[in-house]
């Protein structure tokens, strides 16, 4: 693959959307041109038009003002249920490679547990449980998905360790705290820079499935995933319901995979120069 | 100062699973101001000797001592101070610094782990010894990639020496190196141990480079020390 | 010249090769021009950083892509430099035999040494070997039994033993050329007196026709009929009598740095390929260096059969 760069055309677009979206779910307030709240029974189902721009939902209500309202959370959500799990996962993960033996039997046996339960009925079961509020979410999202992230840094970890420059360091008196979060870390923060992009797409995904069975953001918050979710029963009739949130999930996903992507091709590029001043 | 007792560590074999003896029964002795050679063949276990004497491996029977005391009783501050004293230069120069991070901020690091010249004088203290190595502080703006062996090499003794160590154990320090940059290296180190009356562990596999640089050879064979040859 | 086409002899022409990194550029080859005679065991001996290793990848046409070359490199009627690579990947097993570095990195370790010999062969004009020929060259380099190592992985070998089998594989297909990348790198003695053992019995047994690039003087004596000294980039000596009679105040330099003379260091470094210098890259260095040394850039001047690039025989 060609490394990407920040002149890249693909670049700019993603941050060019990126900012379109982040900038219209902040100053949603004041350009929304309708309540995203308001029902309007007489407007409902409406097709895209000069009045209404996206058209309108089931409801009445415009579609283009859900839209970025439904940006807040959608992002919001994204962001931390795919950091949060990383965060977790790498703390677990370097403790299990970094220090071996006891911890890491223990970290794969917990590793082996959650990882055997199937993840979406897990969630159905927390989210059920605790109730749908945000923070049920949130903590959904950790436990099913702090494993997947803990598995891979754990292997980073230990492969780090073996490098001869960390031998260098205890002989200089770091300690193990030192030399984890100041020399390991910052060196596997390319890897856990695109796992934690990775995990965005699939996490709104997720999301939707849960707004679909009612376990998602409650209405009448705007989601773009309880909006496809709303959208299922009517995509024959009225495609632009599914089309337009479905359209925003994918550039908002696709922006953030690209400024992801260049972002690690940009650490890289050390390690490019690496390979090529020692290929004298 | 630093002797090492009756060492021996096992290691699993990966193809037959089956623990082989390294190092078998083995003492060393280091004695203040003198240079000691460790010689055998690659893979014989020398460089597990260095890092057992060095506290990065535990040895599965026997005792490290430094200045009278054994490793296994030793609290967090004696390590500290161990460490301190106690300098290591390893045989690959290429990764032997964080190769994220500028040649600056790896030479200040011994500063910030012991806490010392808080208020400034670093980038004095640094020069120094810099000098003494024959670098220009130009290096420290560096990365690692963009330095070729040499110089690394130069500057992981520089590091080694910014914490003013009476021990130094070097593990083939110029078994990668080329002729004439090897050359230069062991001036070097031999001027600098004659200069600070440092106690060295010269470990390798050169006859040439041993008999030339320290007081007294022990070759390690099959696992064993042998006993001393003289130089 | 008489059947310079069809001769088996590498000939480089004005090669340049520079390597654009982010910031920098490199300038790793620097005019180099040479002939590598059929026949004829040659030596490049130089310091890490000289270009030795990019000259030898440049004569298999294994460059990177980002390297930017200029010059010809001629091999019987072809210019490596000029063809793709399809073009010259047939020769690679078949007339050149490469053994590369770090024996236990150069193989692949999910397939067993028979199948890796097959893979040559499929290279090399999908020529096939049977058990009994891969076991008589095994057996030339002291691996008696071959039947067994031809059904192992890499690494349930020992160092040593697949050292043994490079060198099995890179006459297998009877080449022409053997080309060693530094064959002894990072070894102890007794490894590098095996390495010079099985590189003497390919010599006298499979082909007279080697390339040895190495920094250990050692090998360089005991092999190679001429050596070719390299400093940062550019061929500053060729010489047969090498030891004898170095001629470049480098390569004295050098001499007198090796344990038997009692390691007498030079001082300075070698000038990074990144800077442009004017006048001979050595004289910063040089004890004979005078005036005109950094001013002016020294041609090769011959001296008998021997080439030196130094203001001293001009």
């Amino acid at each position: 693959m060609k490394k990407k760069k920040f002149n890249d055309v693909s670049f700019i677009l993603a941050v060019f959307i990126l900012t379109m979206i982040l900038v219209s779910g902040i100053m949603a307030t004041f350009i929304t041109p309708y309540n995203p709240f308001q029902p309007d029974m007489l407007h409902r189902l409406q097709s895209p038009s000069i009045e209404h721009w996206f058209g309108t939902d089931v409801l009445g209500r415009d579609l283009f003002s859900r839209i970025l309202f439904g940006s807040r959370s959608t992002i919001f959500l994204a962001l931390l249920s795919s950091f949060l799990p990383l965060l977790l996962g790498t703390l677990i993960g370097t403790l299990a490679g970094y220090y071996g033996k006891r911890i890491d039997s223990f970290v794969v046996l917990l590793s082996n547990v959650f990882q055997g339960i199937p993840s979406t009925c897990f969630m159905i079961a927390i989210v059920g449980f605790l109730g749908p509020s945000l923070s049920s979410l949130l903590l959904g999202f950790l436990l099913t998905s702090w494993v997947g992230f803990s598995r891979i840094i754990r292997a980073e970890v230990l492969k780090m360790k073996e490098e001869a420059f960390v031998e260098g360091l205890t002989c200089i008196g770091c300690s193990d705290f030192r030399i984890v979060f100041f020399h390991i870390i910052p060196n596997i923060f390319n890897s856990l820079l695109v796992l934690g992009t990775l995990r965005i797409g699939r996490s709104i995904l997720s999301l939707a499935g849960l707004s679909f069975l009612g376990l998602g953001v409650q209405p009448p918050m705007p989601d773009w995933s309880v909006m496809v979710s709303d959208a299922i029963l009517y995509y024959r009739s009225y495609p632009h319901l599914i089309l337009i949130p479905g359209c925003s999930i994918f550039f908002l996903v696709y922006s953030i995979n690209i400024i992801g992507e260049t972002l690690g091709d940009f650490l890289d590029v050390r390690i490019d120069e690496v390979r090529k001043c020692r290929g004298l | 100062m630093l002797e090492a007792r009756e060492i021996t560590k096992y290691r699993v074999d990966r193809v037959s699973k089956k623990p082989i003896k390294i190092l078998d029964h083995c003492n060393l002795m280091l004695e203040k101001g003198k240079t000691l050679g460790l010689m055998g063949k690659s893979g014989c276990g020398k460089s597990t000797l260095a890092k057992i004497l060095l506290g990065l491996l535990m040895a599965d029977t026997g005792e490290v001592l430094f200045e009278g005391h054994s490793f296994r009783q030793f609290n967090r501050l004696q390590w500290k101070r161990f460490r301190k004293k106690v300098q290591f230069i390893s045989q690959s120069p290429e990764t032997f610094f964080d190769p994220r991070l500028t040649l600056r901020t790896s030479l200040f690091e011994p500063f910030t782990v012991y806490g010392l010249r808080r208020n400034g004088g670093r980038q004095e203290i640094v020069e120094k010894y810099l000098s003494l190595v024959k670098l220009q502080p130009t290096v420290l703006n560096r990365y690692p990639h963009q330095l070729s062996g040499g110089e690394i090499q130069r500057l992981s003794i520089c590091r080694a020496l910014l914490l003013e160590p009476e021990i130094l154990i070097l593990d083939e320090p110029t078994s990668m190196l080329d002729i004439s940059v090897q050359a230069q290296i062991l001036q070097l180190l031999r001027k600098l141990k004659n200069e600070k009356n440092l106690t060295c562990l010269f470990i390798s596999h050169d006859r040439a480079v041993l008999e030339w640089f320290c007081d007294k050879i022990e070759c390690l064979e099959n696992g064993r020390t042998q006993g001393r040859t003289l130089s | 010249m008489q059947g310079a086409l069809d001769s088996a002899d590498f000939r480089v022409e004005r090669l340049n090769v520079i390597f654009r990194v982010h910031s920098e550029t490199l300038r790793v080859i620097n005019d180099v021009t040479i002939v590598f005679p059929y026949g004829k065991t040659v030596g490049i001996i130089g310091e890490s950083g000289c270009g030795k290793s990019v000259l030898g990848q440049a004569l298999l046409g294994l460059l990177p892509n980002y390297a930017e070359v200029k010059g010809h490199i001629f091999y019987k009627d072809m210019d490596i430099l000029c063809v793709p690579f399809s073009k010259v990947q047939p020769y690679l097993g078949s007339e050149w035999g490469v053994i590369p570095q770090s024996p236990t990195e150069a193989l692949n370790p999910i397939r067993n040494i028979r199948k890796q010999f097959n893979d040559i062969g499929k290279n090399a004009g999908d020529r096939f070997f049977s058990k009994q020929e891969l076991c008589d060259i095994l057996e030339l380099f002291g691996l008696q039994d071959g039947e067994r190592i031809l059904k192992t992985y890499p690494h349930e070998l020992s160092g040593g033993m697949l050292q043994r089998v490079l060198c099995a594989m890179a006459v297998c297909g009877n080449p022409r050329w053997v080309l060693a990348d530094e064959p002894t790198k990072g070894l102890d003695m007794e490894s590098s007196a095996c390495v010079r053992e099985n590189l003497q019995k390919l010599r006298n047994v499979k082909t007279k026709s080697m390339i040895v690039i190495t920094h250990d003087l050692t090998l360089a004596k005991s092999l190679c009929d001429e050596i070719v000294v390299m400093y940062a980039g550019e061929i500053i000596e060729v010489n047969d009598k090498l030891w004898s009679e170095p001629l470049h105040p480098y390569t004295q330099a050098v001499l007198k740095a090796l344990p038997e003379n009692g390691f007498q260091a030079m001082h300075g470094r070698s000038p990074g390929t990144n800077i442009l210098t004017t006048g001979c890259k050595f004289a910063s260095r040089c004890v004979c260096a005078q005036e005109k040394c950094q001013q002016e850039h020294p041609d090769l001047y011959n001296i008998d059969v021997s080439r030196v690039r130094c203001f001293l025989y001009a």
